[in-house]
């Protein structure tokens, strides 16, 4: 018994000197190697004979693209660059920020993409996508906007945030240019300092033998009043 | 007899919890001590009186910073078709800080995993949002050029606490052999095992680096004994400072040796100085007293997948105090 509590007791004096060192790192331990462009997590074609796969391409890479859709893709880029307000480009967007007091000129194009199937021939009698797709700034999400294929622009209706902010759903008939459109107005949450949590550490250790201490007084003042009996 | 077994327990006991009750409320009280230095008093908000340690400084007037971006790409691999973002990191960051009044020259090596505040950029180049991750990552934002480098200078400037980044240069990885082999080759002492990923490198002994040796030495990590960041930044230090010895050589040699160092690697290059600008900068390099370069204490952890470095704040005061302030009198 008294050795048990003996090494119990170092333990707990070796746990408070040691939080530190557990934090030291061992082994290679990899740099980050990039941002994530938009990816797709899932998606589900309405018709069950589609065979496609839904590629969606960043417009950073939109080389690799057949040369009509790189060249719309590049016009969605000049129509979302040019503008200081996206507003003008399509009115339904405009209905939303008035819907949700956004100011214009606070609405942005987080991100631009393409979709397109790929691998299926007969795409076009295959009614809707249902897409999940997880894109990093999710947590200003105010509309998610499709280039049709003569260049106007409209607001994917149903569009939802999912997933802790981390994912988008949605649904689409015909995958094409789109556009993630974020209000640049609502507020951030600040970065978090370095070390706070050790703060949190040393507080806990200290609460925690305070209450170690108190009982072991009790018991103490318990046993000492029945050996005075 | 077992009441005094018991009775030598529970004192044993109390003094060993008594103890540890000490040390976690001195390290508590020290926690906050330390998160509570170097913050702004502000009650006349025109004197940006900095108090670090219990003193108060106020700016230096005549500060001017230079940042150097390595970047982790070769520029052949930099695809044509630019992008409102890309996949360029600033694998190096050096921060110059000259100061003019003094005529002197330093410099802040920051730690490419530094976890720092970024702004994502938008479509239109704009900040959209802001995140907390590697440095590295703040250029990846914009369009790999100077959109990216100011976005870097920003993230910077925010860890600096605020010390204004001036200007900046940024260059690929291939430039690395380009600027040794102008200068002549560098020496350096091998600080590193590299058996296996180049046996020219033996650890210990004295040598020149030349072209790809140079950048081999200054870029490798994996496949090294110790591959921590930590250690690639003391080698590229120690390159950097023999560099630094060849390259006021070479200007005091040849006063035009920057201007046409920067022609021919400006296929590499992405600034906002131009030529004439940089052989000033040239000229205070050759005249400043060089201090050495400072590097921010922290700590590195595993994050969710990869490496990140918190630097401590004291660290971060205490530099930004000593460059950038002076003691108000």
């Amino acid at each position: 018994m008294k050795k048990a509590f003996a090494c119990l007791l170092v333990a707990l004096l070796a746990l408070n000197f040691s939080i530190v060192s557990f934090a030291k790192v061992g082994g290679f331990v990899s740099s980050p190697t990039g941002n994530q462009a938009p990816m797709v997590d899932s998606f589900k074609p309405g018709n069950a004979d589609c065979d496609g796969t839904l590629v969606v391409t960043a417009y950073g890479d939109r080389a690799e693209l057949p040369e009509d859709l790189r060249n719309l893709l590049e016009k969605a880029y000049k129509d979302v660059a040019s503008t200081s307000d996206l507003t003008k480009i399509s009115s339904d967007l405009a209905k939303i920020a008035s819907d949700k007091s956004i100011k214009a000129s606070d609405l942005a194009v987080s991100d631009l993409f393409n979709l397109h199937v790929a691998g299926c021939d007969a795409h076009e009698g295959h009614y809707n996508f249902d897409v999940t797709l997880s894109a990093e700034t999710l947590n200003k999400f105010v509309a998610l906007l499709q280039m049709n294929s003569d260049g106007t622009w409209q607001v994917v209706s149903g569009a939802q945030v999912i997933n802790n902010g981390k994912s988008l759903k949605f649904s689409v008939k015909t995958p094409s240019p789109m556009a993630i459109v974020v209000n640049t107005g609502a507020g951030t949450d600040s970065p978090p300092t370095s070390d706070n949590w050790m703060i949190y550490v040393y507080g806990g250790v200290a609460a925690v033998s305070a209450v170690a201490l108190v009982v072991i007084w009790g018991v103490w003042r318990k046993s000492k009043k029945q050996s005075d009996c | 007899m077992k009441r005094r077994i018991r009775k030598k327990l529970l004192l044993g006991a109390f003094v060993a919890l008594l103890l540890v009750f000490l040390v976690a409320s001195a390290l508590l009280v020290l926690k906050i001590w330390e998160g509570n230095q170097g913050h702004y008093s502000d009650p006349n908000p025109e004197d940006h009186v900095f108090i670090y340690d219990g003193k108060e400084y106020l700016p230096k007037e005549n500060v001017e910073t230079f940042l150097i971006l390595g970047l982790d790409k070769y520029e052949r691999d930099i695809p044509e078709l630019d992008s409102y973002n890309n996949d360029r990191q600033a694998d190096f960051l050096l921060l110059f800080v000259f100061d003019n009044d003094a005529k002197t020259v330093s410099a802040i090596h920051v730690n490419r995993d530094t976890m720092a505040n970024i702004n994502v950029l938008g479509v239109a180049g704009n900040p959209v949002d802001s995140v907390t991750k590697q440095i590295a990552l703040a250029h990846t934002y914009g369009n790999g050029r100077e959109v990216s480098c100011r976005n870097t200078a920003d993230s910077v400037s925010d860890l600096l606490l605020g010390a204004k980044v001036n200007h900046y240069l940024s260059l690929t990885m291939d430039s690395v052999p380009v600027f040794n082999d102008l200068v002549g080759g560098v020496e350096v002492t091998v600080l590193d095992d590299f058996t296996g990923i180049d046996d020219t490198l033996i650890k210990g002994e004295k040598i020149t680096l030349m072209g790809e040796q140079a950048l081999r030495y200054v870029r490798t990590r994996y496949g090294l004994e110790d591959n921590t960041n930590s250690t690639r930044m003391a080698r590229q230090q120690q390159y950097f400072n023999a560099l630094y010895d060849r390259f006021l050589q070479c200007v005091e040699k040849d006063e035009e040796f920057l201007i046409d160092a920067s022609l021919e690697m400006s296929d590499y290059i992405v600034s906002d100085r131009s030529v004439t600008q940089m052989q000033d900068l040239a000229n205070k390099f050759k005249e400043y007293e060089y201090i050495g370069i400072r590097q921010i204490d922290g700590e590195s952890r595993k994050g969710e997948e990869f490496i990140e470095f918190y630097p401590y704040s004291t660290s971060v005061q205490k530099i930004v105090s000593e460059l950038f302030y002076e003691p108000k009198i």
